[in-house]
């Protein structure tokens, strides 16, 4: 009796070893991981903090990024930034919510699945391949067609005026919709997914057209999902490096046209970073890192609370 | 329940006639005629997958919203049959409210907008109407004493018997003659039940209910006529209180008394 | 409560009635060998009947409590539901029946004899046969629910009442004959009632059986 208890409880003291080595190891890891991510934060701070120190605030509110003079201010490349993400949103958002309507709600199961495979797929071509189909053909279609069109008809607007070359804010604009439409319409196609079927039913039953219900029953109760979403293909434009380093036109400065070619936080690091020779210029590349560093984490967060709270709001 | 008998002829409200429903290939229901009756509540019951919430949903046309699905033969609400080819579902669905299983209030609709927005999508704007309607509606579904104060509060914060006593209001509102009923009850707890039970009587005064449901209970207190399905076919149509004391059909005796 | 345990109830609520039947048989039978056997052990009968009265009386308390319970229980519907009300209608008549049928073995003890009533009393004999087979044929109907076996019942109940009329029309003439006889003839006329009055439970019962089987009252409709 005695020796078969010993027995149990060498064995339950065993079990805790592997218990408590497998926690062990896991615990490790997540806390390895976490504190790359600060150690991340805090190493491109320091290696940007040169830059803060000489410019101070006025980092963010000049617009000279220029090299020979050593002067660099973030302004015109957080310009470009949000003006390229909002472009591609404006195009983005009511593309990706018609697309996943559709996906959702109207095509037939087949052309449902199909169709929602290849938006899918789109999502997993690497960016410079965007990168070079913008660069070769959307940047010559835009010059050809699209530009003289508009700079001829509404070349009064200060958005089109000036010279066009294809390349610029607006080629930028567009193949960053293009990249970010199968983001933002998958994640609303699951939001709508997640609307439960009574509720399109309930809708459908005091009377209402499909276009009623689905303004009522999925955009209304989906829509803090949809801002999720939204959030978090603005976050992806955001932070866009290669497609729109090929197709901006590189080349600093603050114009209201979207003609004119342009320079984002992420185009401007690829472009500048291997030529960059003074500590200063290195410091201030940085910098321009650390801003859009941060900007997508908040990004990032919010995109990921309205999620979340769109999740909690329909489980009921 | 009245035991005196009813000399008025009863008016008919919907005339079923030769129904038949198919999910695909496979029969839901199979050649159903049934006569409702104007200002009774008639409840069907029968196990589950008899094809009582297929029945309910051919009566506004919602059948048809679920892919794959079809149906043949007539439903005749007040004289016109709603599956005529000329016929549009929407505005035969403003005729017909429906309650679901499970109370359902809009997300991220405040308890006004959810009793207004039938109203407010059949073209009604007027503020003033719409705050008569809204009150009129509640009241009729005992709801406004409780929600009076905090109409403006998301439909979503107020308890499950609540939430489907505000879908009552929310079909009530654009004033419809026929209300369909899924398992009204079937996610509240006894005491909301009461309340909806309650409630469904006071409504026949004003609308014809049709509700599915399977506790049979609350059929045999809550309904003037049961109609008992079986595998997609109606087995018996009575009065209720002829169906739970001398049912005609020895199928249906069985089911009711447990021997099935 | 289950369907099969709830059926085990009704059974044994069936069994209760058939052995208070049984036991209002009995004293039926008892009471006659009071009234027309002249060696029988009048009082020691009587008691033996008095004891089954207050028997009846203990199942009919005991059944009344158990279909209470069941009702409130099982709330049963349909058929459940016309079986429940039947027993408690056949329990009720059963008990009077027990209640009649002591008052006749007490009138039956205490009958003096005359050869000018033997007509009265072979006519007050039929009819005790007459009503035990009554008894007898709706507890049958009733445990077998037999429908057909109930109308015969009801029918037979017209037979009754002509009897009982052919009894004191009898007594009447007994009466007439001989006026020191009026007490007892009014004995005998006292049994050809109860007597009558247990065929009418008995056709009571037989009207459940028709109610449990077909859901229709058919009470009360002869007389229309």
């Amino acid at each position: 009796m005695k020796n078969l208890h010993c027995q149990l409880s060498s064995l339950k003291s065993d079990v805790h070893f592997k218990d408590q080595l497998f926690s062990f190891i896991v615990k490790s890891l997540a806390f390895l991981f976490i504190s790359l991510f600060f150690s991340m934060a805090v190493i491109i701070f320091f290696k940007a903090w040169p830059a803060f120190k000489e410019f101070g605030f006025s980092f963010f509110t000049n617009s000279v990024w220029d090299s020979w003079k050593q002067e660099f201010g973030a302004l015109a490349l957080i310009y470009g930034t949000l003006l390229s993400s909002l472009l591609a949103l404006l195009i983005a958002v009511p593309v990706s919510i018609a697309l996943a309507l559709f996906l959702n709600e109207i095509a037939p199961r087949w052309l449902s699945v199909s169709l929602g495979f290849i938006v899918e797929m789109l999502a997993a071509i690497p960016s410079i391949v965007y990168g070079l189909w913008g660069l070769f053909i959307l940047a010559p279609f835009l010059r050809e067609h699209v530009q003289p069109f508009l700079s001829l008809h509404f070349g009064g607007l200060p958005l089109f005026s000036g010279p066009y070359y294809g390349i610029g804010m607006m080629c930028a604009g567009l193949i960053l919709a293009i990249m970010i439409i199968p983001t933002i319409s998958s994640l609303c196609k699951e939001v709508f997914r997640a609307v439960p079927h009574a509720n399109k039913e309930a809708v459908l039953s005091l009377g209402t057209t499909r276009w009623e219900m689905f303004k009522v029953a999925i955009l209304k109760g989906g829509m803090s999902g949809i801002i999720g979403a939204i959030v978090l293909g603005f976050g992806r434009a955001f932070g866009e490096t290669m497609a729109v380093t090929m197709v901006i036109g590189n080349k600093v400065g603050l114009s209201s046209s979207l003609f004119a070619p342009s320079q984002t936080m992420a185009s401007v690091l690829a472009t500048q970073y291997a030529e960059a020779d003074t500590r200063l210029h290195l410091a201030s590349l940085t910098a321009a890192g650390f801003t859009l560093f941060i900007v997508s984490l908040l990004f990032n967060s919010l995109s990921i609370l309205f999620l979340w709270k769109m999740k909690k709001n329909i489980k009921t | 329940m009245s035991f005196k008998k009813g000399k008025m002829k009863q008016k008919t409200l919907i005339e079923v006639k030769a129904l038949s429903a198919w999910f695909k290939k496979s029969q839901a229901l199979s050649n159903i005629n049934l006569l409702i009756e104007k200002n009774k509540v008639t409840a069907i019951i029968g196990p589950s997958g008899c094809g009582k919430s297929t029945f309910i949903r051919c009566l506004n046309r919602l059948h048809e919203e679920v892919e794959g699905a079809y149906l043949k033969g007539e439903v005749i609400l007040e004289g016109k049959n709603i599956y005529d080819l000329g016929s549009d579902p929407v505005l035969i669905r403003r005729n017909i409210g429906m309650v679901f299983q499970k109370p359902n209030p809009f997300p991220g609709m405040s308890i006004y907008d959810n009793v207004a927005i039938g109203l407010k999508l059949s073209g009604i704007k007027k503020r003033s109407l719409l705050d008569e309607r809204v009150e009129r509606s509640l009241r009729n579904a005992a709801l406004w004493k409780e929600v009076k104060d905090h109409l403006s509060r998301s439909g979503q914060s107020l308890s499950g018997g609540q939430q489907q006593r505000l879908c009552i209001a929310r079909a009530l509102a654009v004033n419809p003659s026929v209300m369909l009923m899924d398992e009204p009850t079937s996610a509240l707890e006894p005491i909301s039940t009461a309340w909806i039970e309650e409630l469904i009587q006071k409504l026949k005064n004003q609308v014809t209910v049709v509700f599915v449901t399977h506790n049979m209970q609350q059929a045999a207190r809550v309904s003037d006529r049961i109609a008992f399905f079986l595998n997609g076919e109606l087995v018996e149509f009575n009065k209720t209180s002829w169906f739970f004391t001398k049912p005609k059909h020895s199928k249906s005796e069985d089911y009711i008394t447990g021997r099935f | 409560m289950s369907v099969k345990l709830f059926d085990e109830r009704l059974n044994e609520l069936k069994s209760l009635i058939a052995s208070m039947g049984g036991c209002v048989e009995q004293m039926l039978k008892e009471a006659s060998m009071i009234i027309f056997q002249k060696q029988a052990d009048k009082e020691k009968l009587y008691r033996v009947i008095r004891d089954r009265e207050i028997e009846i009386d203990s199942l009919q308390v005991k059944l009344g409590k158990y279909c209470f319970r069941l009702l409130a229980v099982q709330s049963p519907v349909a058929k459940d539901l016309r079986m429940i009300l039947s027993i408690i209608a056949t329990n009720t008549s059963l008990e009077r029946m027990g209640d009649l049928s002591l008052n006749i073995a007490k009138r039956g003890r205490d009958l003096k004899e005359d050869p000018l009533l033997e007509t009265s009393l072979h006519c007050l004999e039929e009819m005790l046969i007459h009503i035990s087979l009554m008894v007898v044929d709706c507890l049958d109907a009733f445990i077998n629910e037999d429908e057909n076996l109930a109308r015969q019942v009801i029918i037979q109940d017209r037979k009754a009442d002509d009897l009982k009329e052919k009894i004191c029309f009898e007594l009447k003439s007994c009466i007439l004959k001989n006026t020191k006889l009026i007490d007892t003839c009014l004995q005998l006329v006292g049994v050809a009632e109860k007597l009558e009055r247990i065929g009418d439970q008995a056709t009571n019962i037989a009207e459940e059986v028709v109610f449990l089987q077909t859901g229709m009252d058919i009470k009360h409709q002869q007389q229309k």
